[in-house]
């Protein structure tokens, strides 16, 4: 217990100071950007957020596994701990997407793939929040939980292609032959990656530590009465 | 008795419920038929040209109406402990998962085989056509799949059918939007062969999907 809240206050600590790294990096250090200027410099939050929730839903994904795997309840704690915080960095991609959609594309929204992919998903995982509120006997919500977490992140690539078919005009920056980023803009943007994979790292340690320290509490509830 | 023989036993316990009460059916086919008329309304405020937007409204007609009929179909395993007599007969659960589908893509095709006359009437498309049968079998499977495993959680949590929506809509994205396509893809005449980019994602969805609810639904009966 003691070291886990350690790790956690450690981990905290780090993504702190990460973070105040990646708002310089990302505000002063990097150059502006040609055509969209200032603008441009939200690319430094929007991205690494959204990469972090698929890193999330990944773990939710994987945790889930270990779940049917092992029946073991901490792999639960850790994918219901996992999905939540997803969802939150979710939202806050769709949000500094909806923010760049307006100021560069003129429209706050636009039905494009990774758009509408991450919306599908922050549906699925809602989805899941809302079935594991549902159930009430805590064997059958982990084993729902994670027959779900697996079903709704095998549908994520699925969900992309057809998307992606169905239309495109993201930016595309990270691409299979190489990175189209100037050299200090990548720089920020590796800062800004670590500093919020530090930030999940510090998240998941304290919603995992919460997950245990409530079902502590209801063994002891149950003892006393 | 062997395990294909189970299934079909289950299958035709399916069917004998369904020939009785005729609750699926009948509720899959006149809320598609609502569905339909309802956005016939809805589009036709804006809309121009109502067949432009005849596949999308034919897919969110069989989508609304296969969630009921799922939710009906597990339901009822529920309500008379069915469930609970079927786990302790001597029956793999991949078997009662493999009937369950195959009865819940029977009359979700069922219905839809009744919804589409009446959708060409309505709708002034003329939609009974060969090879649109090919998108409704190919979308069809992978809704009864994945809705069938799903729909056996929902039955069991404290808001019931109300849930299925929520689950099983987002995850079907994918499909929808390949049978859309495929679907409006042959009322343009340019046949199977023009569609087949969609009807391939619409195989590799029932691939995966099928394949993921066979082995997860292990885990969604045990008790």
């Amino acid at each position: 217990m003691i070291a886990r809240e350690r790790a956690g206050l450690a981990l905290a600590g780090l993504s702190g100071l990460a973070m105040l790294a990646a708002i310089y990096m990302a505000l002063v250090y990097a150059p502006t950007e040609r055509t969209m200027g200032a603008l441009q410099r939200i690319f430094y939050f929007h991205v690494p957020v959204a990469m972090v929730a698929f890193v999330a839903f990944g773990v939710a994904f994987v945790a889930s596994i270990g779940y049917l795997v092992s029946a073991e309840q901490r792999w639960d704690g850790l994918a219901h701990s996992a999905a939540e915080i997803g969802e939150v960095f979710a939202s806050l991609v769709l949000l500094t997407g909806m923010l760049w959609a307006r100021a560069a594309w003129n429209t706050w929204w636009t039905w494009d793939p990774r758009l509408t992919t991450t919306l599908v998903l922050w549906l699925i995982y809602a989805g899941y929040l809302m079935l594991r509120s549902s159930v009430e006997d805590e064997m059958r919500r982990a084993r729902y939980a994670a027959v779900l977490g697996i079903i709704g992140f095998l549908d994520v690539p699925v969900v992309f292609m057809a998307i992606r078919w169905w239309r495109t005009i993201h930016p595309v920056v990270f691409e299979a032959s190489g990175v189209n980023l100037e050299p200090a803009m990548l720089t920020a943007f590796m800062v800004a990656m670590v500093a919020f994979l530090l930030l999940l790292a510090a998240l998941l340690v304290a919603r995992v530590g919460l997950e245990s320290l409530a079902e502590e509490v209801e063994f002891l509830r149950r003892r006393v009465q | 008795m062997s395990s294909w023989r189970k299934t079909w036993a289950l299958i035709a316990k399916d069917i004998a419920i369904e020939r009785r009460t005729r609750e699926s059916l009948n509720v899959m086919f006149v809320f598609s038929v609502m569905v339909v008329v309802i956005l016939n309304f809805a589009f036709e405020l804006r809309v121009e040209n109502i067949r432009q937007v005849a596949p999308g409204a034919l897919w969110v007609a069989f989508a609304f109406a296969g969630v009921l009929g799922l939710n009906r179909s597990l339901a009822r395993e529920r309500e008379d402990g069915c469930l609970e007599g079927l786990m302790l007969a001597p029956i793999d659960r991949s078997a009662i998962f493999v009937a369950k589908a195959a009865a819940n893509l029977l009359f979700i095709l069922g219905a839809e085989a009744i919804v589409l006359p009446l959708f060409t009437v309505l709708f002034g498309v003329n939609v009974l056509r060969a090879d649109l049968a090919v998108v409704l079998l190919l979308g069809t499977v992978g809704l009864a799949a994945v809705g069938t495993l799903l729909a056996a959680m929902a039955a069991h949590t404290r808001a019931r059918d109300v849930l299925l929506p929520i689950l099983l809509l987002p995850v079907s994205v994918p499909l929808l939007i390949a049978a859309a396509k495929a679907t409006g893809g042959l009322l343009d005449g340019v046949g199977l062969a023009g569609v087949a980019g969609w009807l391939q994602l619409l195989s590799a969805f029932d691939v995966l999907f099928v394949a993921a609810s066979y082995v997860l639904f292990g885990y969604v009966v045990e008790e």
